[in-house]
């Protein structure tokens, strides 16, 4: 579903990523660890497209098409979803509303007919209700005056709503007590399917206690330095990032 | 002083040299204390002259284009045999006066009698009861300077509105302002509103100044605003005049003990437009809220100047002012917070956000406080910027093309203060001029609550 291969980018002017392979099939969940400055949210960044990151050499494919010359909102409609670090406040812009022009762009991009006022509403109470929010959420502007666990439940619903084939958590369990880690995680769980890929970034192991990934993957300095199945998280709970780094530069 | 000092101005010359010719066309010939107010009032104009840039309150408008033109005197215009139909635009139900090129049509007003309301037009008034305005009339007069006593020398209509003690009134009092061509010389209008709000008395008046393009009319207009105790006055201007047009108003509102004065000017047209209003907070918990929204392109021009002066302690005053800025548009906001030294407890608030689209559109915005109390809250803020990236890009990354994104973006912001309209059919209307100027209409309007 997912190929990189050796990718590099670069944000200003400084090389971030510096040949990351990444192969991830259908049905797989996948967890990019790694520390502070190893690349992990330039990644996630290129990933979804936001400008100012410059890719230089290598290759991102998405169900056989180019991922990197494709638009932001292209690749949302292919089926891409990034759920933010910091999801950003958008006053004025209604949040459900939102969600239905979204959903509806890729209804309308996959040959769908677009979803009728009444029937949207009830898909949205009934994501809601799964990620334990409250129904004055309807009413508010894009994650206007969210608590920092409330944007986080925002970006799940939103990913529960829209459905995608690939969705990219960009430290999704930052900065959520342990009851919201269970909702968010419950939400991303009822996602999996044999169809769908999830990457998740992460600095911690937390997460993966609650989301099972297939594979752990260790992101140091710009490249993939060492991969294993979620035994591996544990290891680098226990023993930290070191010994990775010193056994990929031995 | 002299007038101000351009090579030709003909105007200027012209209101001075040609005033004996339209004095006697002027309403309240018969009424004693009047001409001598006029008289001083002309005096005064001719030696200070119009406001020229070196004043600091006109540092960013100059009014050379206005004072070049040539102008027929409203009282001396000819009645326009066509006008477009402006009048019906907006489907409100209220009461309505209506004046083309500054002067009362009683066939296309409709303001029958109302218990608690007295709205009448100005002349009307002179003639049958001037002592109801002569307060009014002569405080202005003894204070006027520039336009507004440009406006008391030749003041030839506009309306008297006066709120009984404890009268509610339901339906908005709409005054509505058309600008039509004039041959051989467009017109200048010096219409006058006087507002005389008694306690516990509500209204919403909602002036509108409807132009079309090409006309280059200048209005020139004076109100005149007072809230006795715990009155509310809900004071609505929309501003779309035409391209060509020049609009100079003048606002004073006087409000005592628990009374409130809201303001909400929405300025969308326009070749100069110059709006000075001046709140007096006079006594304990007299409060003002001013809120304004400017849509500019092309050339126009577009001043703002606030005065808010908080005489009295325990007073409130909120000023929100927003603007979007287009093509070579510019736009001022001054936004003065005057505290007197008596006046603790008091709470002002500012905020100046402003939206520029091109690289040629300009805001030059000026919070100015003079506080001379200590135990006061004032607070105020003003951002200039584009369209936020961080926003733009989540909006896309849900699968919204950027074009919509922007669109959208352009249309919240915008919204965030049109929305305090207050009168439903007002706020979708100028919504509605919003989104006309966007691309993709259809989808965005949904977005916004």
């Amino acid at each position: 579903m997912l190929k990189i291969e050796n990718l590099k980018a670069r944000v200003d002017e400084k090389e971030i990523l510096k040949g990351l392979n990444l192969d991830v099939k259908p049905g797989e969940v996948h967890a990019i660890m790694g520390p502070n400055g190893s690349g992990k949210s330039t990644l996630s960044n290129v990933l979804a497209g936001r400008e100012g990151y410059d890719v230089t050499e290598g290759r991102v494919t998405y169900e056989a098409k180019n991922l990197l010359t494709m638009a932001p909102e292209e690749r949302a409609r292919e089926g891409v979803f990034l759920a933010f670090q910091y999801p950003v406040e958008i006053p004025g812009v209604n949040n459900v509303y939102l969600l239905k022009a979204g959903l509806n762009a890729m209804r309308r991009h996959r040959g769908l007919e677009e979803l009728d006022a009444a029937d949207f509403l009830m898909l949205v109470k009934e994501k809601m209700k799964l990620m334990q929010m409250d129904e004055s959420f309807l009413r508010r502007g894009v994650n206007e005056g969210f608590s920092g666990g409330e944007k986080k439940r925002n970006e799940i619903l939103q990913m529960l709503v829209l459905e995608p084939k690939l969705c990219i958590l960009d430290e999704t369990d930052s900065g959520l007590d342990i009851d919201a880690l269970k909702v968010v995680s419950d939400g991303v769980n009822a996602l999996r399917s044999k169809d769908r890929a999830i990457v998740m970034i992460t600095h911690y192991q937390r997460l993966l206690n609650y989301i099972e990934p297939d594979y752990v993957h260790v992101l140091s300095d710009g490249r993939i330095i060492k991969s294993g199945d979620k035994s591996l998280a544990l290891e680098l709970e226990q023993r930290g990032y070191d010994w990775v780094k010193q056994e990929a530069a031995a | 002083m002299s007038m101000q000092d351009v090579t030709s101005a003909p105007f200027a010359d012209a209101v001075v040299n040609e005033y004996d010719v339209v004095a006697p066309r002027l309403p309240g010939q018969d009424v004693s204390w009047l001409a001598p107010v006029r008289k001083a009032a002309l005096k005064k104009l001719q030696a200070d002259g119009f406001p020229s840039r070196r004043n600091e309150h006109w540092k960013y408008t100059d009014i050379t284009p206005l004072l070049k033109g040539i102008y027929t005197p409203a009282p001396l215009a000819s009645a326009p045999e066509t006008f477009f139909q402006g009048v019906q635009r907006f489907e409100l139900d209220c009461h309505r006066v209506v004046f083309v090129n500054g002067v009362y049509r009683k066939n296309l007003s409709d303001h029958s009698a109302v218990a608690g309301l007295q709205l009448r037009p100005l002349v009307e008034v002179l003639a049958e009861n001037p002592q109801a305005v002569e307060a009014a009339v002569t405080a202005r007069g003894e204070n006027a300077e520039g336009f507004s006593a440009l406006n008391t020398a030749y003041l030839h209509d506009g309306v008297f509105i006066e709120l009984d003690n404890n009268a509610v009134i339901e339906k908005p009092i709409h005054l509505i302002f058309l600008s039509v061509a004039h041959e051989p010389d467009p017109v200048a209008a010096n219409p006058r509103i006087i507002v005389q709000a008694g306690e516990n008395s509500e209204a919403c008046l909602l002036e509108s100044h409807l132009g079309l393009e090409g006309v280059k009319n200048f209005t020139n207009l004076v109100a005149d605003i007072s809230l006795a105790q715990n009155s509310k006055l809900r004071h609505l201007r929309l501003i779309e005049a035409g391209n060509e047009e020049f609009h100079i108003a003048n606002i004073v509102a006087r409000v005592n003990r628990d009374a409130r004065y809201d303001s909400h000017q929405v300025c969308l047209g326009g070749k100069l437009v110059r709006n000075d209003v001046r709140i007096e907070l006079l006594e304990n918990n007299a409060s003002t809220d001013l809120n304004g929204f400017v849509l500019a392109d092309g050339s126009t021009h577009i001043d703002n100047h606030l005065d808010v002066r908080h005489i009295a302690p325990h007073t409130n005053s909120s000023q929100c002012y927003r603007a979007v800025l287009d093509g070579r548009s510019r736009c001022v906001f001054n936004g003065k917070v005057h505290v007197a030294p008596d006046a603790q407890k008091i709470d002002a608030k500012q905020a100046s956000n402003n939206l520029l689209l091109s690289k040629l559109a300009e805001i030059d915005t000026k919070p100015e406080l003079e506080i001379y109390a200590d135990d006061v809250k004032c607070a105020h803020g003003a951002t200039v910027g584009q369209l936020d990236e961080n926003m733009l890009f989540y909006l896309r990354s849900r699968g919204i093309d950027a074009e919509t994104a922007r669109a959208l973006l352009i249309f919240a912001f915008a919204d965030d203060v049109i929305r305090r309209v207050g009168i439903p059919e007002i706020r979708s209307h100028v919504e509605d001029a919003v989104l006309g100027r966007l691309p993709d209409t259809h989808r965005i309007k949904e977005f916004v609550e």
